[in-house]
């Protein structure tokens, strides 16, 4: 009998053990904020390094209609087409996770949400040119950001925060207009795009 | 001193007589003995006791039920056009049509089959982008006849997954943005020659919760949150398919 209690008593452990483990965990501070990327500030016009490459945005624009070569593109909000440069240092890479950040970062839009949006992966050292496509409430568009990326995890990774430098004046001269954009075509190696 | 003539031994199995006469107190001993025996017989080994439990707790949720299989909960019924929160959707199916082809932007379809799209809306509440597969599992037909697959093979209907359109446009949405109201087109294949009046949908909604294996958050365990029933009929001359309006 004494033997049995002593399984009894092992088996007992194991589960506090467990419990204690478990409670722990999840008191211990929360992985999305331990494993957060490093943030990398930038503004538009100017080269934001990465561990990757580097990511420039060459111009903003907004538009209630997009135009690619094949398709054309309503949204319920504004699109938001962000012309951007990235140049991969060591390794091929390309736009692999672009967003736009509310000013609140309370909230975050991320590319491709319509099918056949993408911009194709180059070698070091050779820039890539394309833009970048996003569906944004107008309301959450003044003093957005862009977020840059190579990598599909970010975490631990280095993450381009690029202010777009959107004004409410200029989300509302868009939504009155109705204006339409036809997207550039992507340009791989050197000049303006 | 003088010894005290001691007492006639009494039997074992015999119960005191009360002094007035009354009858003999069995019942409390009785029980008091099973109750003995049963700490003796839970005690004797550690692994009795949660058998022990686990027989109480069986004999306790009886009259309850016990291991009885429960009745589903009727799903509630919701208007047509009405907004359903299906987290992390907002969801509203307010009719559909059928056609050989809604429009050039869908492909020709084998003789026979047609096309049934559900026209709708759809918002996002999380707070960042998830993708559209999530409400094309969210929204399910119960009642579309002989539905074709989107290489024209029959399916069952609970494997019908609609393929999901921005009505404004009539190209596919892959995401689905927070605050963004989309008009929505849900588009499914069928080969059913005849087509009912109606057709009926069950909507789930997701939970947001940490994922074991990988640690993260994700939407998961879908639950029946209501059940849509939409008028269907024919396309209407001069409507467009999926988009109301497209201007390519």
């Amino acid at each position: 009998m004494n033997r049995s209690w002593g399984r009894l008593g092992k088996a007992a452990f194991v589960l506090v053990a467990l419990v204690v483990g478990k409670e722990l965990a999840t008191s211990l501070p929360d992985q999305s904020a331990s494993l957060r990327p490093f943030e990398v500030d930038g503004e538009a016009g100017e080269a934001v390094e990465l561990r990757t490459g580097t990511v420039e945005v060459l111009d903003v624009a907004l538009a209630t209609t997009v135009f690619t070569p094949t398709e054309g593109y309503r949204t319920p909000g504004l699109w938001v087409v962000v012309g951007a440069r990235l140049t991969p240092a060591d390794e091929k890479k390309t736009f692999t996770y672009t967003a736009v950040r509310s000013a609140e970062g309370d909230r975050v839009w991320e590319g491709r949400t319509r099918t056949a949006l993408g911009c194709p992966a180059t070698p070091p050292g050779v820039p890539v040119t394309c833009d970048l496509t996003f569906e944004v409430p107008p309301e959450a568009l003044a003093g957005a950001d862009l977020l840059v990326s190579t990598e599909t995890d970010q975490r631990h990774d280095s993450l381009a925060v690029i202010d777009l430098g959107l004004t409410a004046e200029q989300v509302e001269e868009a939504l009155a207009a109705e204006e339409t954009i036809e997207t550039r075509a992507t340009v791989v190696g050197g000049g303006d795009g | 001193m003088a010894d005290a003539p001691a007492a006639a031994p009494r039997p074992a199995d015999t119960p005191p007589a009360g002094g007035d006469g009354t009858p003999p107190r069995r019942l409390p001993r009785v029980a008091g003995e099973a109750s003995s025996r049963a700490r003796t017989w839970v005690t004797a080994t550690p692994y009795r006791l949660p058998l022990a439990v686990a027989l109480a707790g069986l004999v306790v949720s009886a009259p309850f039920g016990g291991w009885r299989t429960a009745e589903p909960e009727a799903t509630s019924v919701t208007a047509a056009g009405e907004v359903v929160q299906a987290p992390p959707f907002e969801v509203s199916l307010e009719r559909a049509y059928f056609t050989p082809r809604p429009s050039d932007s869908f492909p020709e379809l084998d003789p026979g089959q047609q096309y049934v799209v559900v026209r709708g809306t759809v918002t996002s509440r999380h707070d960042r982008t998830v993708p559209g597969t999530l409400l094309t599992q969210a929204v399910a037909v119960t009642d579309l006849p002989d539905p074709v697959n989107i290489l024209g093979a029959p399916i069952d209907v609970t494997q019908a997954r609609p393929e999901l359109y921005s009505a404004q446009d009539s190209t596919g949405l892959s995401r689905i943005g927070p605050d963004l109201t989309y008009e929505i087109g849900l588009v499914y294949r069928t080969e059913a020659d005849e087509l009912p009046h109606e057709l009926t949908f069950t909507l789930s909604g997701y939970t947001y919760r940490r994922v074991n294996f990988s640690s993260e958050q994700d939407w998961r365990d879908p639950a029946e949150v209501t059940q849509v029933v939409v008028p269907l009929a024919p396309q209407e001359t001069g409507q467009a398919g999926a988009d109301d309006g497209d201007d390519r």
